[in-house]
């Protein structure tokens, strides 16, 4: 009879859509999260020390969230340090090089580290649903809380600069529009979607683009389909989104084809060295 | 279903709070923030056209050159902790031990001052006019599915100590926190609910029968909670060494026996 009883207190979600609807968590996170709670608080915590994803216990993200929000609400703290360690060990590597693939400083990383985390934490722990996405949808919360610190990160760097952005191109603005051609353009998506091979293929190339700003307007108009420029003031613009002229835009995107360009041909004279 | 609509706001922070919101439900949108659903989402709101579209582009960017969870491969390790990661994991650690801090002495607070409130009301108020969220403790556990026994065997108290709470015949300003965290945890309300509760008067045993040739009294004083725990003779040993290591809320004034 306890058990049954157990198995009626996974919190149910409060926050709603625009439209009214509750938010849900996937079937599969709530299955989990019946068979978590029937367990003992002992037995949750060495589940959620596993690290092997391909583990039938291996907990989910949005479950560990859940037991942090539970341990929180027990003001527990001893078992909420056990369970947020383990979270953090899994997203700390995302967060940090989603960061730094944004444009954060490498000095700044750490802080804008600590903004993410204890605004992660913080919704999670809050009672009034804040946190109830983490429980549908990790990643993306995750990665829109990144997008956020960011964002303001970036507005303050905007700020203690007090100029147009501009910088990594040592050959000044304007002036080079030649496109240097790619030896080997990496895959368009529409030929690699879902292959994960690729996917780290796409990374590497990327990763080799030194201007955080140039790796962006690579990405929009490669992966995404943006225009430079548009007449239609309505369609979103690289151009409109960096607020710089198409023709820095084209000079970016270039730059960064060069960046991938030199990448690939190392990639290619490491593959040609014998073993 | 009824449709919700937001009505813009003119302070800055609701509109931060709502832009939040706003950007949540992209995200959470299928197929996602791209150029493709950009403009409707502008279309929605165009107040935030800007910020949508620094959302959709960044989006992006992390979608092909950062982390994407759901692409992880299958069979690989969660942790990869080499020791430059590790100290990044510990510096997030301290600033999510230091939230987690922080809302505890908030809450700790909070419930002091609700307690110590609804206590130094009149006891004609106290009385008849205050009402809280719950009826009694059991009832708020029986909506959650939970039986007496469950009850107390979830938040580890004796039969005894659970019926005392229940009728609040201990001095709430004595109740530790994490007792009344763990309650109300348990029966899923509020704890802020669950420490008013507690604060409303003294009240007989629901089902109680009395001598009908004498008028049936309550207690003149409630008891302090941690008297309450070193006299049951019920109680775990252990449980009570755990229970009697709580901190006693500030304010409380230390019971002659506490300080034997």
């Amino acid at each position: 009879m306890a058990q049954e009883e157990i198995r009626s207190l996974a919190r149910p979600l409060t926050r709603r859509t625009k439209s009214g609807m509750l938010y849900a968590r996937p079937p599969e996170v709530e299955a989990q999260l019946q068979s978590l709670l029937r367990a003992t608080v002992d037995e949750q915590l060495v589940w959620a020390k596993l690290q092997d994803q391909e583990s039938p216990q291996f907990v989910k993200d949005e479950c560990l969230v859940y037991l942090i929000h539970e341990a929180g609400l027990a003001d527990d703290d001893a078992r909420f340090s056990a369970l947020t360690r383990q979270l953090l060990g899994r997203c700390t590597p995302t967060i940090t090089r989603s960061l730094r693939n944004l444009g954060v400083a490498a000095p700044d990383v750490e802080d804008a580290l600590s903004d993410v985390v204890s605004e992660m934490i913080s919704a999670i722990l809050s009672d009034d649903g804040k946190g109830d996405f983490y429980q549908v949808r990790f990643g993306k919360a995750l990665r829109s809380r990144i997008l956020k610190v960011h964002a303001r990160y970036f507005r303050r760097q905007k700020r203690a600069r007090r100029e147009v952005a501009f910088g990594g191109n040592p050959k000044g603005e304007a002036e080079n529009e030649e496109a240097v051609p790619l030896e080997e353009r990496v895959a368009a998506p529409g030929d690699i979607a879902g292959d994960f091979e690729n996917r780290l293929l796409i990374r590497g190339a990327l990763a080799a683009i030194k201007d955080s700003r140039h790796r962006e307007a690579f990405v929009l108009q490669n992966y995404d389909g943006w225009q430079v420029e548009s007449i239609d003031p309505l369609e979103p613009t690289i151009s409109g989104h960096f607020g710089k002229t198409p023709r820095t835009i084209r000079t970016w995107i270039s730059t960064a084809e060069r960046d991938v360009a030199e990448w690939r041909v190392a990639q290619l004279r490491d593959e040609e060295l014998p073993t | 279903m009824t449709v919700e609509r937001e009505m813009p706001y003119e302070n800055g922070e609701e509109m931060d709070a709502q832009l939040e919101r706003i950007l949540e439900e992209y995200a959470a949108s299928e197929p996602g923030p791209s150029r493709a659903t950009l403009p409707v989402w502008i279309r929605e709101y165009p107040q935030f056209a800007q910020e949508l579209t620094e959302f959709a582009a960044r989006w992006q960017l992390m979608e092909w050159a950062g982390d994407d969870a759901d692409n992880e491969p299958h069979g690989a390790k969660a942790n990869v902790a080499d020791e430059e990661n590790e100290r990044l994991i510990l510096r997030g650690m301290s600033a999510a031990q230091s939230v987690f801090y922080a809302r505890r002495a908030a809450r700790a607070k909070q419930v002091s001052e609700a307690v110590a409130a609804s206590v130094d009301r009149s006891p004609h108020a106290a009385s008849e006019g205050m009402s809280a969220a719950i009826d009694s403790l059991i009832a708020a556990a029986g909506h959650v599915g939970l039986t007496y026994p469950a009850l107390r065997d979830r938040v580890g108290l004796s039969d005894a100590l659970l019926q005392k709470l229940n009728r609040r015949l201990i001095d709430p300003l004595t109740i530790p926190v994490r007792v009344i965290a763990d309650l109300a945890g348990a029966v899923q309300q509020r704890v802020e609910s669950v420490a008013a509760y507690f604060a409303l008067a003294p009240t007989f045993a629901i089902g109680a029968q009395h001598r009908a040739n004498q008028t049936p009294t309550l207690p003149k004083a409630q008891e302090d909670f941690f008297d309450a725990v070193r006299n049951d003779a019920t109680l775990r040993v252990s449980r009570k060494d755990e229970l009697l290591a709580l901190p006693r809320p500030a304010g409380s004034v230390r019971s002659h026996e506490d300080s034997q």
